[in-house]
């Protein structure tokens, strides 16, 4: 391929130049998908019964306006409440005075010696808290604090937020980040604090700040590896060529992924982050061979990759499959999210691999002039130490030399102390597994500092955590389809007070609970009010109520055909914990309904708890998936399923200890901290592949006979050797992935954070792992492995 | 030559006298409502967004007062289920009218409702109670517009706009413009915009006919269609019949004792 190059370097220059414009067309093709919330597949039951409640009642989808003061009760924030609610009816994609919840709309109907009053809960707050009924109080919690120093306003933006609608359109998401921010503007004073959260904001938020975020985020990754190339290789020049190969593997990707239609997400900052860091280890290892046998062999750049290629292709082949074909694990998850990030992942990496072995070299031919005394620029593949004088230089190189031969000296020498030690380190890290939960929380996709997540902060101590489900009930019996009936509403009732019952469960609205206070203060109190109140319902009395009420002021309760009515509950979400099986009663006693009525169960709760379920259960199927992977290639690699299981073990074992930090850590497993684990073994297996191909060919060169075969100290000694060559380029190779994930640990997005961090301490557990759990593996089963020598000696005639 | 600008000067400024004022053309359409007694059996349709309809019918009865107040009983017939239910209003002149409902199913006396809002909607309709209200002309700014024309009829385009900060912030609208039949002086359109003077409701009125009794003549329309473009829903109301006659409208209708002895359901 070199000398293809060599031969036509025009045309190839052409046609990389050519393939890296389609990219940048393809590039320009990339989009933020914006009605992305909850990225769950169509034929989720959540998704469907959103999608019903949404066709039917409008857009659940909401902004929430918090209001803080001294005292939200004094007059000047009553009437800073009274003109926010009123012009939160003017918000783009609001529909109807009724899409705004706030004490100052939600009206509450008070009988009081023989008048009715029809007035917004906050009047009657104003002139006697106790005098509103207990139902309304159950909304006056939601909507106001305790200490009454914080109301919400809850704004419905009634379009249908899908694909077909407006709302998910960019245009109009500016637009209501504008009108947000304007409405803040107005009303905030110096003792009123107005912020604002909701899906909407937090889903421009995020789309502006991921492309501010990749370029900062990109831009210190490449600036660290460009550190990291220099300090390597002291050339200008193999600097450009590297930074060149892993930017145009990533403009390559990005370009795919503009063609294949896959959107802009938060997931997209992480694979520039792979790319580049993996990517530059491919560049790393290529060049540092080379450099090394140039200096060595001292004849021409080319026939020098010809021999640097014998001694990278398998092992750089098999590392690039293994960490590719790790991320397509991710294509077993129900998340689109995750499954287009595997998808992308793997082919940034197959590209950084062809790249870096296939093109790189020739331009490293063509441009690249070697210095004299080479080595001493390299120093034998220990980077960093080169950076500084040479007593710091060789302090460090010592201390690294004592940190790796300690690692390999202790399990050679003790194998049945280390062995307890793994084995310990296992079961603690397992205790850590059992602690971690799955909790998607919305919120934490936002930038950190954003007010969006600084509101839902505020919220959540000012109200507590709960979460709003909705029940959609639905009645089948052609007959008689309306739910405006006597029957319907009794049997409303009887559901909307079951599910009151159910622990962590409150009711806070129902059209069978409204139709019955509306009834208490129509009837008032006269000699027969008890006895109407008593009775059961007569239709009569349904329509004349609604005709006085008017139906249009429940509309958000029940819909026009009078077939679909929406009941509204609480989830207490104190302990996340309790989330999934809360939702599971609910939904045990929903299957119970009577037959002629279907009920849907939408919401947030919901959908996390769907969201959850998947990447708890998608999770363990794509480790099982990417450790065979990784087992297979491994077993292919050493022609040996000992040497295979080696060679996995080291990483395996730190994906586990990744896992226990988790759950000490409490890092809740989320969409992030899901796919770390593929990434994490194809890159961890990378530095046994390497260990154990240099150690096989250590030992093949240091048995040259059958006396030597039976020496009981063959293994200590040649994994000394192995560890005195070879120990420092794994020990720099994982120190240059560390630098290159250490970026996503300044991004503004927590879940990237929390993913940053888990690589950059998977890399130092798995350079641990590599050197201590491969090398008492190869000391405690010693025996076994060298059938292979047995064979290949035997066929020398040795 | 001088002469002939004379004259053209002399016309137009005749014509500029008699040109007539936003505030003129208001009052010639309140006079237009000046019918001491009136019967009306109207037929009320409310369509939702979704094409779902549900009709009733009522009668409505209004007495105009000596003092320029007005009682108003609306008396709903139909469908049966809400045969008897009632809502009565006096109407007073410092605009807080006395409201009292009977809904019959619940309860045999009057609930009076003490406060409402302006800006709640009535009875499920499309109409607010601040669109129901007899508008006091003080308390309004009245601006002429370019004139239009609605279905080849020439109208006058009314801005009305609330005189006060304090009755701005009451209202539910910024403004409202009216269309005014430049021959029979009445309402022919009335466009409703928001606070953000965006257009949320269009009130059209429809077959409208010159009614004459004895040397009076004055117009009315027999249907009008209000359409909330926010929630697309509709309210059309139907004039079944109506009428003007002092037989047809008796002061003891606007009394308590007259609904609550369920009086109102008999009357022909």
């Amino acid at each position: 391929m070199v000398d293809l190059i060599l031969k036509n370097r025009v045309l190839v220059f052409i046609i990389l130049i050519l393939l890296t414009c389609l990219s940048l067309l393809g590039i320009s093709k990339i989009k933020y998908d914006f009605f992305r919330v909850f990225p769950l597949p169509s034929s989720d039951p959540a998704i469907q019964a959103n999608n019903i409640l949404g066709n039917r009642f409008g857009g659940m989808e909401t902004v929430t306006i918090l209001v803080e003061s001294d005292n939200i009760l004094s007059s000047q924030s009553v009437q800073t409440v009274r003109d926010l609610s009123e012009e939160a009816k003017t918000l783009s994609g609001v529909k109807g005075a009724e899409a705004v919840v706030s004490i100052a709309t939600v009206p509450d109907i008070i009988s009081e010696n023989g008048n009715i009053s029809f007035s917004p809960l906050l009047d009657q707050l104003l002139k006697n808290p106790s005098t509103v009924n207990e139902k309304n109080q159950k909304i006056v919690n939601v909507l106001l604090n305790s200490k009454k120093t914080a109301t919400l306003i809850i704004v419905y933006l009634g379009e249908r937020a899908y694909p077909d609608s407006s709302i998910g359109d960019e245009a109009f998401l500016k637009k209501h980040n504008q009108e947000i921010n304007k409405l803040i503007k107005k009303y905030s004073k110096d003792k009123i604090k107005i912020s604002a959260t909701g899906s909407l904001l937090i889903l421009y938020l995020t789309s502006e700040s991921i492309k501010n975020e990749i370029f900062v985020i990109s831009g210190i990754a490449i600036l660290l590896l460009m550190g990291v190339y220099f300090i390597s290789f002291k050339s200008t020049m193999l600097v450009f060529i590297n930074v060149v190969c892993i930017l145009v593997a990533t403009l390559w990707t990005f370009g795919i992924m503009g063609f294949l239609k896959i959107p802009l997400s938060v997931p997209s900052i992480y694979i520039i982050i792979i790319i580049l860091a993996v990517g530059s280890s491919y560049t790393i290892h290529v060049i540092s061979t080379f450099l090394v046998r140039y200096e060595q062999i001292k004849i021409s750049k080319i026939e020098t990759f010809r021999v640097a290629f014998f001694d990278i292709s398998m092992p750089l082949l098999t590392v690039s499959f293994a960490a590719a074909l790790s991320g397509l694990s991710l294509i077993t998850f129900e998340i689109v999210d995750i499954r287009e990030l595997g998808i992308m992942q793997s082919l940034g990496i197959f590209i950084a691999y062809f790249l870096a072995y296939f093109i790189m070299p020739a331009f490293v031919i063509l441009y690249y002039k070697p210095k004299k005394n080479l080595l001493t620029n390299v120093t034998s593949l220990t980077p960093l130490t080169s950076l500084t004088s040479s007593g710091f230089r060789v302090k460090v190189d010592q201390y690294i030399n004592n940190y790796i031969k300690i690692l390999t000296f202790i399990p050679v020498h003790w194998p049945l102390t280390s062995l307890m030690f793994t084995l310990i380190i296992i079961a603690v890290s397992l205790v850590g597994v059992s602690k971690i939960t799955a909790n998607f929380v919305i919120e934490e996709i936002a930038p950190k500092n954003s007010m969006p997540s600084e509101c839902f902060e505020k919220i959540k101590k000012n109200f507590g955590t709960f979460r709003l489900v909705q029940v959609l009930l639905v009645k089948n019996d052609s007959d008689s389809d309306s739910l405006l009936t006597p029957k319907s509403l009794e049997i409303i009732s009887q559901i909307d007070s079951d599910l009151n019952s159910i622990p962590g469960v409150k009711t806070i609205s129902s059209i069978a609970d409204v139709m019955n206070r509306l009834k208490t203060a129509l009837v008032g109190t006269s000699e027969n009010s008890s006895s109407i109140l008593t009775s059961k319902w007569k239709q009569e009395e349904i329509d004349q109520i609604l005709l006085v009420v008017g139906k249009n002021n429940l509309s958000k309760m029940i819909d026009d055909s009078n077939q679909h009515t929406l009941i509204t509950l609480s989830l207490d979400q104190s302990q996340p914990a309790n989330n999934k099986h809360i939702i599971s009663n609910i939904q045990n006693y929903l299957k119970k309904l009577p037959s002629d009525y279907k009920a849907y169960l939408s919401g947030s709760p919901i959908l996390v708890n769907s969201l959850n379920e998947y990447i708890v259960n998608n999770k363990i199927e794509s480790i099982i998936i990417c450790l065979v992977i990784a087992l297979t290639l491994c077993v292919i690699v050493n022609s040996s399923l000992l040497y295979g299981l080696i060679s996995v073990s080291a990483a395996a074992i730190s994906a586990i200890a990744i896992f226990g930090v988790m759950g000490f850590k409490n890092i809740n497993l989320d969409m992030g901290s899901a796919t770390i684990t593929t990434i994490a073994i194809g890159v961890g297996i990378d530095y046994a592949i390497h260990f154990i191909q240099q150690f096989r060919n250590d030992l093949l060169s240091q048995i040259k006979d059958q006396k030597e075969y039976d020496n009981p100290n063959i293994y200590p000694l040649v994994l000394g050797l192995t560890t005195k060559r070879y120990g420092k380029t794994i020990f720099f190779d994982s120190l240059a992935n560390i630098i290159g994930f250490s970026p996503l640990l300044f991004s503004n997005f927590p879940i990237l954070k929390t993913a940053g961090f888990l690589l950059v301490t998977n890399e130092v557990m798995v350079v641990f792992a590599t050197f201590f759990i491969t090398s008492l593996l190869i000391t405690i089963l010693k025996t076994k492995y060298l059938s292979f020598l047995k064979r290949r000696l035997l066929k020398d005639g040795k | 030559m001088h002469g002939l600008i004379a004259v053209l000067v002399f016309f137009m400024s005749i014509t500029l006298a008699y040109s007539e004022t936003a505030r003129e053309i208001i009052d010639k359409v309140f006079d237009n409502n000046g019918q001491k007694y009136q019967k009306e059996v109207q037929e009320m349709t409310l369509i939702g967004s979704n094409g779902n309809s549900e009709t009733r019918i009522f009668h409505k009865y209004s007495i105009k007062n000596d003092d320029g107040t007005s009682r108003v009983l609306l008396s709903f017939l139909g469908p049966a289920s809400i045969k008897g239910v009632a809502l009565l209003t006096w109407q007073n002149k410092d605009g807080n009218d006395d409201q009292w409902l009977y809904v019959p199913a619940l309860s045999n006396e009057l609930k009076r409702i003490t406060k409402g809002g302006k800006k709640n909607y009535f009875l499920g309709t499309d109409y607010t109670i601040e669109d129901l209200m007899t508008e006091d002309r003080n308390n309004f700014n009245y601006s002429k517009l370019n004139d239009s024309k609605i279905k080849n009829t020439n109208c006058y385009v009314i801005e009305v706009v609330p005189a006060t900060d304090e009755l701005k912030s009451e209202s539910g609208y910024s403004s409202r413009k009216l269309y005014i039949n430049k021959t029979s002086y009445i309402i022919s359109k009335i466009e409703y915009f928001d606070k953000n003077n965006k257009l949320i409701k269009t009130l059209v009125l429809n077959e409208i006919k010159k009614i004459k009794i004895a040397s009076t003549e004055f117009w009315r329309a027999d249907e009008a269609i209000l359409e909330n473009h926010n929630t697309h829903h509709k309210t059309v109301i139907l004039v079944i019949s109506r009428s003007f006659s002092k037989e047809d409208v008796s002061e003891d209708y606007f009394t308590h004792r007259f609904i609550t002895l369920k009086k109102h359901l008999s009357i022909p």
